[in-house]
Protein backbone atom coordinates (compact mmCIF):
# COMPACT_ATOMS: atom_id res chain seq x y z
CA UNK A 1 0.00 0.00 0.00
CA UNK A 2 2.90 1.82 1.39
CA UNK A 3 4.85 1.31 -1.76
CA UNK A 4 1.28 2.12 -4.04
CA UNK A 5 1.22 5.63 -2.41
CA UNK A 6 4.81 6.43 -3.06
CA UNK A 7 4.57 5.28 -6.61
CA UNK A 8 1.56 7.95 -7.02
CA UNK A 9 3.61 10.84 -5.43
CA UNK A 10 6.93 10.04 -7.50
CA UNK A 11 4.35 9.79 -10.71
CA UNK A 12 3.07 13.71 -9.75
CA UNK A 13 6.03 15.21 -8.65
CA UNK A 14 7.79 14.02 -11.80
CA UNK A 15 4.46 15.45 -13.96
CA UNK A 16 5.01 19.11 -11.91
CA UNK A 17 8.83 18.67 -12.22
CA UNK A 18 8.71 18.19 -16.42
CA UNK A 19 5.68 20.69 -16.54
CA UNK A 20 7.86 23.37 -14.88
CA UNK A 21 10.75 22.74 -16.75
CA UNK A 22 8.71 23.36 -19.59
CA UNK A 23 7.27 26.49 -18.41
CA UNK A 24 10.74 27.97 -17.68
CA UNK A 25 11.93 26.63 -21.54
CA UNK A 26 8.79 28.37 -23.05
CA UNK A 27 9.38 31.64 -20.59
CA UNK A 28 12.90 31.55 -22.20
CA UNK A 29 11.77 30.92 -25.71
CA UNK A 30 8.99 33.35 -25.91
CA UNK A 31 10.64 35.88 -24.20
CA UNK A 32 10.42 38.33 -26.84
CA UNK A 33 6.50 37.64 -27.13
CA UNK A 34 5.87 38.71 -23.95
CA UNK A 35 5.13 34.79 -22.08
CA UNK A 36 2.40 35.02 -19.18
CA UNK A 37 1.89 31.75 -18.30
CA UNK A 38 0.82 28.47 -19.78
CA UNK A 39 -1.20 25.05 -18.67
CA UNK A 40 -0.77 21.45 -19.59
CA UNK A 41 -3.71 19.65 -20.70
CA UNK A 42 -3.18 15.41 -20.96
CA UNK A 43 -5.63 12.36 -21.15
CA UNK A 44 -4.40 10.18 -18.52
CA UNK A 45 -3.26 7.09 -21.12
CA UNK A 46 -2.21 10.26 -23.39
CA UNK A 47 -3.89 8.36 -26.60
CA UNK A 48 -5.50 12.26 -27.61
CA UNK A 49 -2.23 13.93 -27.27
CA UNK A 50 -1.38 17.04 -25.29
CA UNK A 51 -2.98 20.26 -25.08
CA UNK A 52 -0.66 23.10 -24.38
CA UNK A 53 -2.53 26.62 -23.62
CA UNK A 54 0.12 29.31 -23.70
CA UNK A 55 -0.72 32.82 -23.05
CA UNK A 56 1.75 35.58 -24.07
CA UNK A 57 1.74 39.60 -25.30
CA UNK A 58 2.02 39.02 -28.70
CA UNK A 59 0.59 35.50 -29.85
CA UNK A 60 1.50 36.50 -33.64
CA UNK A 61 5.52 36.28 -32.48
CA UNK A 62 4.30 32.89 -31.22
CA UNK A 63 2.50 31.79 -34.25
CA UNK A 64 4.75 32.46 -37.03
CA UNK A 65 3.79 32.81 -40.99
CA UNK A 66 1.44 30.57 -41.57
CA UNK A 67 1.49 29.03 -38.28
CA UNK A 68 5.29 27.83 -39.33
CA UNK A 69 6.65 29.08 -35.66
CA UNK A 70 4.02 27.17 -33.76
CA UNK A 71 4.51 24.24 -35.21
CA UNK A 72 8.16 24.38 -34.71
CA UNK A 73 7.52 24.83 -31.35
CA UNK A 74 5.12 21.91 -30.46
CA UNK A 75 8.02 19.93 -32.54
CA UNK A 76 10.20 21.17 -30.32
CA UNK A 77 8.41 20.29 -27.06
CA UNK A 78 7.62 16.71 -28.07
CA UNK A 79 11.14 16.41 -28.82
CA UNK A 80 12.99 17.87 -25.67
CA UNK A 81 9.96 16.98 -23.43
CA UNK A 82 8.65 13.69 -24.53
CA UNK A 83 5.38 14.77 -24.80
CA UNK A 84 2.87 13.61 -27.72
CA UNK A 85 0.63 15.20 -30.15
CA UNK A 86 1.57 18.25 -28.47
CA UNK A 87 -1.18 21.15 -29.72
CA UNK A 88 -0.18 24.66 -28.80
CA UNK A 89 -2.95 26.99 -28.20
CA UNK A 90 -1.66 30.85 -28.08
CA UNK A 91 -4.09 33.61 -26.23
CA UNK A 92 -3.76 37.04 -25.88
CA UNK A 93 -2.91 38.12 -21.96
CA UNK A 94 -6.33 40.20 -21.90
CA UNK A 95 -5.17 42.48 -19.60
CA UNK A 96 -1.40 42.92 -19.52
CA UNK A 97 -1.07 45.90 -16.51
CA UNK A 98 -2.69 43.14 -14.33
CA UNK A 99 -0.32 40.23 -15.28
CA UNK A 100 3.22 40.28 -13.28
CA UNK A 101 4.44 37.99 -15.66
CA UNK A 102 3.85 40.43 -18.23
CA UNK A 103 4.94 43.85 -16.17
CA UNK A 104 8.37 41.86 -14.61
CA UNK A 105 8.73 41.13 -17.78
CA UNK A 106 8.39 45.24 -19.13
CA UNK A 107 10.32 46.81 -15.80
CA UNK A 108 13.37 43.50 -17.49
CA UNK A 109 13.48 45.22 -20.34
CA UNK A 110 13.67 48.94 -19.38
CA UNK A 111 16.11 48.07 -16.81
CA UNK A 112 18.43 46.29 -19.77
CA UNK A 113 17.65 49.32 -21.82
CA UNK A 114 19.88 51.45 -19.07
CA UNK A 115 16.25 53.34 -17.88
CA UNK A 116 17.22 54.38 -14.06
CA UNK A 117 15.19 51.46 -11.32
CA UNK A 118 13.67 53.97 -9.73
CA UNK A 119 12.06 55.78 -12.92
CA UNK A 120 10.86 52.40 -14.16
CA UNK A 121 9.59 51.45 -10.54
CA UNK A 122 6.93 54.08 -10.08
CA UNK A 123 6.01 54.02 -13.88
CA UNK A 124 5.20 50.24 -13.44
CA UNK A 125 3.22 51.08 -9.67
CA UNK A 126 1.30 53.99 -12.01
CA UNK A 127 0.52 51.71 -15.17
CA UNK A 128 -0.62 48.53 -12.84
CA UNK A 129 -3.01 51.03 -10.47
CA UNK A 130 -4.35 52.84 -13.51
CA UNK A 131 -5.39 49.57 -14.69
CA UNK A 132 -7.58 49.20 -11.82
CA UNK A 133 -5.79 46.53 -9.66
CA UNK A 134 -6.48 47.31 -5.66
CA UNK A 135 -2.74 46.69 -4.73
CA UNK A 136 0.97 45.75 -5.96
CA UNK A 137 4.30 46.07 -4.66
CA UNK A 138 7.44 45.93 -6.49
CA UNK A 139 10.68 45.15 -5.07
CA UNK A 140 13.87 45.83 -6.73
CA UNK A 141 16.93 44.50 -5.23
CA UNK A 142 20.47 43.95 -5.46
CA UNK A 143 23.27 46.19 -6.46
CA UNK A 144 21.13 48.91 -7.60
CA UNK A 145 22.73 52.02 -6.17
CA UNK A 146 25.88 51.23 -5.37
CA UNK A 147 28.71 48.64 -5.19
CA UNK A 148 26.56 47.63 -1.71
CA UNK A 149 22.90 45.45 -2.30
CA UNK A 150 19.86 47.26 -0.94
CA UNK A 151 16.60 46.56 -2.23
CA UNK A 152 13.85 49.22 -3.31
CA UNK A 153 10.15 48.53 -2.81
CA UNK A 154 7.31 50.50 -4.40
CA UNK A 155 4.00 49.97 -3.51
CA UNK A 156 0.32 51.45 -3.52
CA UNK A 157 -2.60 50.06 -2.08
CA UNK A 158 -3.45 46.83 -0.40
CA UNK A 159 -1.53 43.63 -1.29
CA UNK A 160 -2.29 40.87 0.83
CA UNK A 161 1.04 39.10 2.54
CA UNK A 162 -0.51 35.66 4.07
CA UNK A 163 -3.30 33.41 4.60
CA UNK A 164 -5.41 31.45 2.14
CA UNK A 165 -6.82 34.62 0.62
CA UNK A 166 -3.47 36.02 -0.12
CA UNK A 167 -3.08 32.56 -1.97
CA UNK A 168 -6.05 33.46 -4.02
CA UNK A 169 -5.87 37.10 -4.73
CA UNK A 170 -2.13 37.97 -5.21
CA UNK A 171 -0.10 36.66 -8.07
CA UNK A 172 3.43 36.68 -7.96
CA UNK A 173 6.22 37.16 -10.87
CA UNK A 174 10.09 37.20 -10.20
CA UNK A 175 12.75 37.87 -12.94
CA UNK A 176 16.58 37.88 -13.06
CA UNK A 177 18.04 41.08 -14.57
CA UNK A 178 21.46 40.79 -15.96
CA UNK A 179 23.23 44.13 -15.22
CA UNK A 180 27.24 45.34 -15.14
CA UNK A 181 27.14 45.44 -11.32
CA UNK A 182 25.55 42.02 -11.38
CA UNK A 183 22.26 40.48 -11.42
CA UNK A 184 19.50 42.71 -9.87
CA UNK A 185 16.06 40.65 -9.10
CA UNK A 186 12.50 41.85 -9.99
CA UNK A 187 9.64 40.90 -8.11
CA UNK A 188 6.10 42.58 -9.26
CA UNK A 189 2.86 41.12 -6.80
CA UNK A 190 -0.04 42.17 -7.87
CA UNK A 191 -3.80 41.87 -5.86
CA UNK A 192 -5.94 42.59 -8.94
CA UNK A 193 -9.33 42.85 -6.74
CA UNK A 194 -9.95 44.36 -3.12
CA UNK A 195 -10.76 42.09 -0.68
CA UNK A 196 -14.12 43.66 -0.10
CA UNK A 197 -15.14 43.11 -4.06
CA UNK A 198 -13.50 39.60 -3.60
CA UNK A 199 -16.02 39.12 -0.88
CA UNK A 200 -18.74 40.13 -2.11
CA UNK A 201 -18.01 38.46 -4.99
CA UNK A 202 -18.31 35.07 -3.66
CA UNK A 203 -21.32 36.47 -1.32
CA UNK A 204 -23.41 36.64 -4.94
CA UNK A 205 -22.32 33.52 -5.93
CA UNK A 206 -23.34 31.59 -2.73
CA UNK A 207 -26.93 33.43 -3.11
CA UNK A 208 -26.85 32.22 -6.58
CA UNK A 209 -26.06 28.88 -5.84
CA UNK A 210 -28.72 29.08 -3.34
CA UNK A 211 -31.61 30.10 -5.15
CA UNK A 212 -30.44 27.68 -8.11
CA UNK A 213 -31.18 25.07 -5.61
CA UNK A 214 -34.59 26.43 -3.90
CA UNK A 215 -35.94 26.37 -7.68
CA UNK A 216 -34.57 22.99 -8.02
CA UNK A 217 -36.44 22.07 -5.39
CA UNK A 218 -39.76 23.63 -6.14
CA UNK A 219 -39.33 21.97 -9.40
CA UNK B 1 32.73 54.14 24.08
CA UNK B 2 34.99 52.35 26.74
CA UNK B 3 38.76 53.39 26.24
CA UNK B 4 39.96 51.62 29.18
CA UNK B 5 41.57 48.06 30.18
CA UNK B 6 42.12 45.74 26.52
CA UNK B 7 40.02 48.21 24.89
CA UNK B 8 42.74 51.02 25.46
CA UNK B 9 45.52 49.35 23.30
CA UNK B 10 44.11 47.00 20.85
CA UNK B 11 43.57 48.51 17.13
CA UNK B 12 41.40 47.59 14.74
CA UNK B 13 42.71 47.25 10.96
CA UNK B 14 40.50 47.38 7.90
CA UNK B 15 42.09 45.65 5.09
CA UNK B 16 40.82 47.07 2.05
CA UNK B 17 39.69 45.02 -0.21
CA UNK B 18 37.33 46.55 -2.71
CA UNK B 19 38.94 48.19 -6.17
CA UNK B 20 38.01 51.34 -5.51
CA UNK B 21 37.49 53.75 -2.73
CA UNK B 22 34.04 53.85 -3.34
CA UNK B 23 31.54 56.74 -1.37
CA UNK B 24 30.02 54.09 0.30
CA UNK B 25 33.52 52.27 1.82
CA UNK B 26 34.77 55.88 2.63
CA UNK B 27 31.57 56.58 4.61
CA UNK B 28 31.89 53.88 6.74
CA UNK B 29 35.29 54.08 7.12
CA UNK B 30 34.73 57.75 8.04
CA UNK B 31 31.75 56.95 10.27
CA UNK B 32 34.15 54.18 12.19
CA UNK B 33 37.25 56.61 12.67
CA UNK B 34 34.91 59.29 13.60
CA UNK B 35 33.55 57.64 16.64
CA UNK B 36 36.08 55.17 18.13
CA UNK B 37 38.96 58.09 16.80
CA UNK B 38 41.65 58.16 14.50
CA UNK B 39 44.23 56.47 16.51
CA UNK B 40 42.41 53.10 16.83
CA UNK B 41 41.97 53.10 13.18
CA UNK B 42 44.56 51.03 10.46
CA UNK B 43 43.78 50.59 7.22
CA UNK B 44 46.39 48.12 5.49
CA UNK B 45 46.70 46.81 1.64
CA UNK B 46 46.18 50.71 0.23
CA UNK B 47 48.09 50.94 -2.71
CA UNK B 48 47.12 53.98 -4.54
CA UNK B 49 48.85 57.37 -3.37
CA UNK B 50 45.55 59.49 -3.20
CA UNK B 51 43.70 56.97 -1.00
CA UNK B 52 46.97 57.15 1.54
CA UNK B 53 46.23 60.79 1.21
CA UNK B 54 42.39 60.72 1.93
CA UNK B 55 42.55 57.74 4.57
CA UNK B 56 45.23 59.14 6.31
CA UNK B 57 42.70 61.81 8.50
CA UNK B 58 40.46 58.57 9.21
CA UNK B 59 43.85 56.61 10.60
CA UNK B 60 47.11 55.20 10.13
CA UNK B 61 47.38 53.93 6.45
CA UNK B 62 49.50 50.93 5.65
CA UNK B 63 50.49 50.48 1.92
CA UNK B 64 51.28 46.54 3.06
CA UNK B 65 48.22 43.87 3.49
CA UNK B 66 47.99 42.70 6.64
CA UNK B 67 48.74 39.24 5.46
CA UNK B 68 52.63 40.63 5.14
CA UNK B 69 52.70 41.30 9.03
CA UNK B 70 55.18 39.77 10.53
CA UNK B 71 53.63 39.27 14.24
CA UNK B 72 50.72 37.04 13.22
CA UNK B 73 50.37 35.75 16.87
CA UNK B 74 48.67 39.31 17.04
CA UNK B 75 45.99 39.06 14.75
CA UNK B 76 42.41 37.98 15.27
CA UNK B 77 40.36 37.84 12.23
CA UNK B 78 36.78 38.59 11.66
CA UNK B 79 35.25 36.67 9.44
CA UNK B 80 31.67 35.45 9.15
CA UNK B 81 32.52 31.90 8.24
CA UNK B 82 35.19 31.27 11.62
CA UNK B 83 33.68 28.45 13.76
CA UNK B 84 33.64 30.39 16.92
CA UNK B 85 32.23 33.61 18.09
CA UNK B 86 34.22 36.72 19.45
CA UNK B 87 34.55 36.92 23.41
CA UNK B 88 35.44 39.37 25.29
CA UNK B 89 38.05 36.90 26.78
CA UNK B 90 39.67 36.37 23.43
CA UNK B 91 40.80 39.73 22.88
CA UNK B 92 44.38 40.75 24.41
CA UNK B 93 45.41 44.18 25.06
CA UNK B 94 47.77 44.06 22.13
CA UNK B 95 46.04 42.65 19.30
CA UNK B 96 44.98 43.91 16.22
CA UNK B 97 41.42 43.43 14.99
CA UNK B 98 40.91 42.80 11.04
CA UNK B 99 38.09 43.70 9.54
CA UNK B 100 37.69 43.02 5.70
CA UNK B 101 37.34 46.11 4.29
CA UNK B 102 34.67 44.77 1.52
CA UNK B 103 31.04 46.06 0.95
CA UNK B 104 28.93 42.74 1.44
CA UNK B 105 27.10 40.92 -0.56
CA UNK B 106 23.62 39.77 0.28
CA UNK B 107 23.32 37.17 -0.07
CA UNK B 108 27.03 37.01 1.51
CA UNK B 109 30.21 35.27 -0.32
CA UNK B 110 32.74 34.51 1.62
CA UNK B 111 35.00 36.69 0.63
CA UNK B 112 36.81 37.62 3.54
CA UNK B 113 37.46 34.55 3.89
CA UNK B 114 38.58 33.68 0.09
CA UNK B 115 40.99 36.96 0.26
CA UNK B 116 41.72 37.17 4.17
CA UNK B 117 41.21 33.60 5.94
CA UNK B 118 42.26 31.13 3.96
CA UNK B 119 45.68 32.55 2.75
CA UNK B 120 46.04 32.64 7.06
CA UNK B 121 44.62 29.38 8.18
CA UNK B 122 47.31 27.05 8.10
CA UNK B 123 49.96 29.93 9.61
CA UNK B 124 47.60 29.48 13.19
CA UNK B 125 45.67 32.92 13.13
CA UNK B 126 42.62 33.74 15.41
CA UNK B 127 39.72 33.48 13.21
CA UNK B 128 36.46 34.37 15.23
CA UNK B 129 32.64 35.09 14.00
CA UNK B 130 30.17 37.92 15.51
CA UNK B 131 27.01 35.67 14.87
CA UNK B 132 25.13 34.90 12.21
CA UNK B 133 24.25 38.70 10.98
CA UNK B 134 25.77 40.40 7.91
CA UNK B 135 27.46 43.76 9.05
CA UNK B 136 28.45 46.67 7.03
CA UNK B 137 32.38 47.44 7.82
CA UNK B 138 31.89 50.14 10.33
CA UNK B 139 29.12 48.19 12.59
CA UNK B 140 31.36 45.39 12.42
CA UNK B 141 34.23 47.50 13.63
CA UNK B 142 31.82 48.95 16.68
CA UNK B 143 30.75 45.54 17.30
CA UNK B 144 34.08 44.07 17.66
CA UNK B 145 35.45 46.72 19.64
CA UNK B 146 32.59 46.89 22.04
CA UNK B 147 33.12 43.25 22.77
CA UNK B 148 36.57 43.66 23.37
CA UNK B 149 35.24 46.47 25.60
CA UNK B 150 33.77 43.53 27.94
CA UNK B 151 30.19 42.94 26.78
CA UNK B 152 29.33 39.74 24.90
CA UNK B 153 27.24 39.42 21.31
CA UNK B 154 24.40 39.18 22.57
CA UNK B 155 24.07 42.26 25.03
CA UNK B 156 24.79 44.67 22.13
CA UNK B 157 21.15 45.97 21.01
CA UNK B 158 21.56 45.27 17.10
CA UNK B 159 18.84 46.10 14.58
CA UNK B 160 18.02 44.24 11.58
CA UNK B 161 17.17 45.69 7.89
CA UNK B 162 17.27 49.18 7.96
CA UNK B 163 14.15 50.63 6.18
CA UNK B 164 14.55 54.37 4.69
CA UNK B 165 11.33 56.04 3.38
CA UNK B 166 11.66 57.69 0.68
CA UNK B 167 8.40 58.75 -0.51
CA UNK B 168 5.20 57.68 0.08
CA UNK B 169 4.99 54.73 -2.25
CA UNK B 170 8.63 53.84 -1.94
CA UNK B 171 10.90 52.45 0.82
CA UNK B 172 14.72 51.26 0.01
CA UNK B 173 16.24 48.81 2.54
CA UNK B 174 19.47 47.66 3.62
CA UNK B 175 18.94 43.63 4.53
CA UNK B 176 22.62 44.27 7.07
CA UNK B 177 22.74 44.80 10.76
CA UNK B 178 23.45 47.76 12.64
CA UNK B 179 23.98 48.15 16.42
CA UNK B 180 21.69 51.04 17.88
CA UNK B 181 24.09 53.86 19.49
CA UNK B 182 21.97 56.93 21.36
CA UNK B 183 18.82 54.92 20.07
CA UNK B 184 19.78 55.10 16.20
CA UNK B 185 21.43 52.54 14.16
CA UNK B 186 24.93 53.48 13.35
CA UNK B 187 25.42 54.15 10.15
CA UNK B 188 26.75 58.10 8.46
CA UNK B 189 24.40 60.27 8.38
CA UNK B 190 25.84 61.94 5.10
CA UNK B 191 24.79 58.01 3.76
CA UNK B 192 21.89 58.30 4.53
CA UNK B 193 21.10 61.53 2.97
CA UNK B 194 22.95 60.14 -0.40
CA UNK B 195 20.43 57.05 -0.61
CA UNK B 196 17.90 59.44 -0.55
CA UNK B 197 19.21 60.99 -3.88
CA UNK B 198 18.36 58.77 -7.21
CA UNK B 199 21.64 57.69 -9.01
CA UNK B 200 22.45 56.29 -12.19
CA UNK B 201 22.66 52.30 -11.45
CA UNK B 202 25.90 51.35 -12.76
CA UNK B 203 28.59 54.30 -11.69
CA UNK B 204 28.35 54.30 -7.99
CA UNK B 205 28.66 57.24 -6.53
CA UNK B 206 32.38 59.08 -7.52
CA UNK B 207 31.39 62.33 -8.04
CA UNK B 208 29.52 63.13 -5.35
CA UNK B 209 32.45 61.52 -3.34
CA UNK B 210 35.14 63.67 -5.44
CA UNK B 211 32.71 66.77 -4.19
CA UNK B 212 32.66 65.54 -0.65
CA UNK B 213 36.28 64.73 -0.51
CA UNK B 214 37.07 68.49 -2.11
CA UNK B 215 35.02 70.45 0.28
CA UNK B 216 36.39 68.30 3.39
CA UNK B 217 40.25 68.67 2.64
CA UNK B 218 39.53 72.26 1.36
CA UNK B 219 37.41 73.66 4.51
CA UNK B 220 37.62 70.93 7.67
CA UNK B 221 41.52 70.21 7.09
CA UNK B 222 42.78 72.96 5.53
CA UNK B 223 44.95 71.11 3.07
Amino acid sequence: MVEKDLSKLKYFINKERKNLLLKEWLAERLAAAGFSSMKVISSPTGTIGTKIIVKVLRPGLVIGRRGARIKQISEEIEKIFGYENVRLLVYEVEEPELDPEIMAWQIQRQLLRGVRYRRVGFWALRVIRSAGAAGVEIVISGKIRTVRSAYEKFSSGVVLKSGELASRLVRTAKRPVLTKMGIIGVKVSIMPISLQDYLAMQEASEEQEGSGEEVAEGG
Amino acid sequence: MCKKGVASTLKIVIEHLEDGLWTWVYLEYENISKFLGRDKIIFTNIKNERWMRILSSLGEVWSDSILDYPDLDKLIILDPVAEERLEPSHVRSDDLLVIGGILGDYPPRKRTYKFLTAKLLDKGVRTYNLGDKIFPIDSAALVAYTIACGKRLDEIEIVEGLEIPLSRESTLILPFAYPVVEGEPFIHPRLLELLKKEEPLNTGSSIWLEEYLNNKLDNDLNV
